[in-house]
């Protein structure tokens, strides 16, 4: 490999990088606090609730296993997943809207505030 | 020997291996990362054959891959994976190839955001556009993941160049 290990072209890549990510960073914490949860399994509505009067935890069962969400009046969080990888349990309390939890094995998905049917494809 | 078919077998199958041994390593590293991170560890061999062997090659080694997440994680892994590796392997084969004012980190740095750019968009098409949450954090994380890569790239260089 003849090519050098860094150049003045890598830095700039790096620093349009960084830029990129403060700009999306302040675009996603400059977001008000979500207030409903939208539930979906695959891309089907599996159900909504407000943080308000939502239950204390909700269990979505799937066919690959079941999945279940703990309720706090400002968030949400996955308590326990039955995927192998535990990234939806790791994931914590999401508060702001738009923000999201994801379980792709058991493929739930779990969002705050206003990203919900308009933002969903096939 | 070196210009043999058995040589080019041989290579790629010992490509094939690491590439699986070190997305395995991967996951033995997922629990101390960020949420939904990965290291990135296996690009470096798809990077390697998309610098010196070519872009076949280097679409072998991540349909391989994805093959094996097929096996091991189902069939959203490997879509995920594929579409990264497709993705991030054509864009690394054309870097290496036009653009010279680059450096391997740049190059490095440029295929891991691609990779992590295209299963977003992967994600997306699953899940709609609430994943794009984990978008700054997956971005950011291409840094470090970049800069690994890259240094592995150049020891990895270094040894199959001593091999040949």
């Amino acid at each position: 490999m003849k090519r050098k290990w860094i150049t003045r072209a890598d830095l700039c890549v790096l620093l349009a990088l960084l830029f990129v990510v403060a700009m999306l960073y302040f675009l996603l914490f400059s977001r008000e606090k979500g207030d409903t949860v939208s539930v979906y399994v695959g891309n089907t509505l599996h159900g909504e609730f407000s943080l308000a009067d939502a239950p204390d935890t909700y269990t979505v069962t799937t066919e690959k296993g079941s999945l279940t969400l703990a309720f706090a009046l400002d968030g949400i969080c996955v308590l326990h997943s039955d995927c192998p990888d535990g990234i939806c349990v790791r994931t914590g309390k999401i508060t702001r809207k738009g923000e999201s939890i994801v379980c792709a094995p058991l493929g739930v998905c779990v969002t705050l505030g206003e990203a919900t049917l308009d933002g969903v494809t096939g | 020997m070196k210009n043999t078919r058995v040589y080019s077998l041989c290579r790629m199958a010992l490509l094939c291996a690491a590439a699986i041994a070190l997305a395995v390593l991967e996951g033995v590293f997922a629990p101390v990362l960020p949420v939904g991170a990965k290291a990135g560890l296996s690009n470096v061999i798809v990077m390697l054959a998309a610098d010196t062997l070519g872009l076949p090659s280097a679409l072998a080694i991540v349909l391989f891959k994805s093959t094996f997440a097929l096996l091991t994680r189902g069939t959203v892994s490997a879509f995920l994976s594929l579409l990264g590796g497709v993705s991030s392997a054509l864009l690394l084969w054309a870097l290496f190839r036009y653009a010279r004012p680059l450096g391997v980190l740049g190059i490095s740095i440029i295929g891991a955001v691609t990779h992590s750019t295209a299963q977003l968009f992967g994600s997306y098409l699953l899940y709609g556009t609430a994943i794009f949450a984990y978008a700054p954090l997956l971005l950011l994380l291409s840094l470090p993941s970049g800069v690994i890569t890259a240094a592995l790239l150049r020891a990895l260089s270094q040894i199959m160049k001593g091999n040949e």
